[in-house]
């Protein structure tokens, strides 16, 4: 893959690859840095890149992957300080207050799924994915996606509920 | 206040039954007209809304070396047509033997060949079977050569696609 087929097929899809690396990470910073992690290995990988069928669901596997190895990372160091004051001075504009509410918000909402509903919530709800799309993007069948969609919004009903008159 | 269509939207979501562009009506909808009238409804599809409407910070660039090395793909394993040819050449040779062994059981097992034959037969024999092996070198070398040329069509088109 030239550089011109990998501006014109792969680089378009990076707002797309931010919001699901944030819908993963729950945090601006290392949403950015997933994204960039990403890139150079979609980069250094672009000539299987024209092997591949769907290259979106290909990228979009990509990113789950190194935004979960990101969050066991996470778990594992405890934060420094540098990053602290990089994370408070990021969180500074009213863009960034703004999207840390919503963060919280979408927060809330997945703590309760299961794994495999979180994920499916999180490729149909927040990234617009139909179902046929999100079967290939996690290798299940039709009724597994399905099945999990509709449990997870009946979870999320009750629990918007919970959050809208008890504040939890 | 929501429309009667959209609160068919909201029933049919939450059954299960919505398009993702319905979906999109749905969140769209809730993100420019909440009124407070149905706080649960409204808070859940403005968040998913105002989700989608999320870009990254457009100071940090993407980054890509030109001298990032390209990873190789691992080659397809190519096939080999000589070493078919070998096979083929033992597989007949095997199958020669065998049918003689089973055209002429009795006479090898139980006889010898000096009480049955002269030497002119002998000799014939030998005459004869010299010559279908020759035949059979010179066909499996014409063979070989076509063998070949598949080597070299397969060594070209593996150039092509790299």
């Amino acid at each position: 893959m030239t550089r011109e087929q990998f501006n014109k097929d792969i680089l378009p899809l990076r707002e797309k690859l931010y919001r699901y690396a944030l819908s993963i990470t729950l945090d601006t910073t290392q949403a950015e840095d997933v994204l960039q992690d990403v890139f150079i290995k979609l980069w250094t990988k672009r000539n299987q890149l024209d092997q591949v069928k769907n290259q979106e669901a290909w990228c979009i596997r990509m990113v789950r992957n190194q935004s979960l190895d990101r969050i066991r990372q996470r778990k594992r160091q405890p934060l420094e300080l540098e990053k602290v004051q990089y994370a408070t001075s990021h969180f500074a504009t009213n863009d960034s207050l703004e999207h840390e509410d919503l963060l919280r918000q979408i927060r809330l909402v997945l703590e309760k799924l299961p794994e495999q509903q979180r994920e499916i919530f999180r490729l149909r709800e927040l990234m617009g994915y139909s179902n046929a799309e999100i079967e290939e993007i996690l290798q299940l069948n039709h009724n597994q996606v399905k099945v999990s969609l509709f449990r997870a919004r009946q979870i999320i009903r009750k629990k918007m509920n919970k959050i809208i008159n008890y504040g939890v | 206040m929501a429309s009667e269509e959209i609160k068919k939207l909201v029933d049919k979501y939450w059954e299960g039954k919505t398009t993702p562009d319905e979906e999109t009506v749905l969140k769209t909808w809730y993100a420019e007209h909440a009124d407070g009238s149905d706080p649960e409804t409204e808070r859940y599809f403005s968040m998913l809304g105002n989700f989608a409407n999320i870009k990254s910070d457009p100071n940090i660039s993407l980054e890509l070396p030109e001298k990032t090395p390209v990873r190789r793909i691992k080659e397809p394993r190519k096939f080999n047509y000589t070493y078919l040819s070998r096979i083929a050449a033992v597989l007949i040779v095997a199958m020669g033997l065998a049918l003689i062994w089973k055209v002429q059981p009795n006479t090898i097992s139980t006889e010898t060949t000096e009480e049955v034959y002269t030497q002119e037969e002998i000799q014939q024999s030998y005459e004869e079977a010299k010559s279908a092996l020759l035949l059979i070198a010179s066909k499996l070398n014409k063979g070989k050569e076509a063998v070949e040329q598949l080597d070299k069509f397969s060594e070209t088109k593996q150039r092509i696609r790299e």
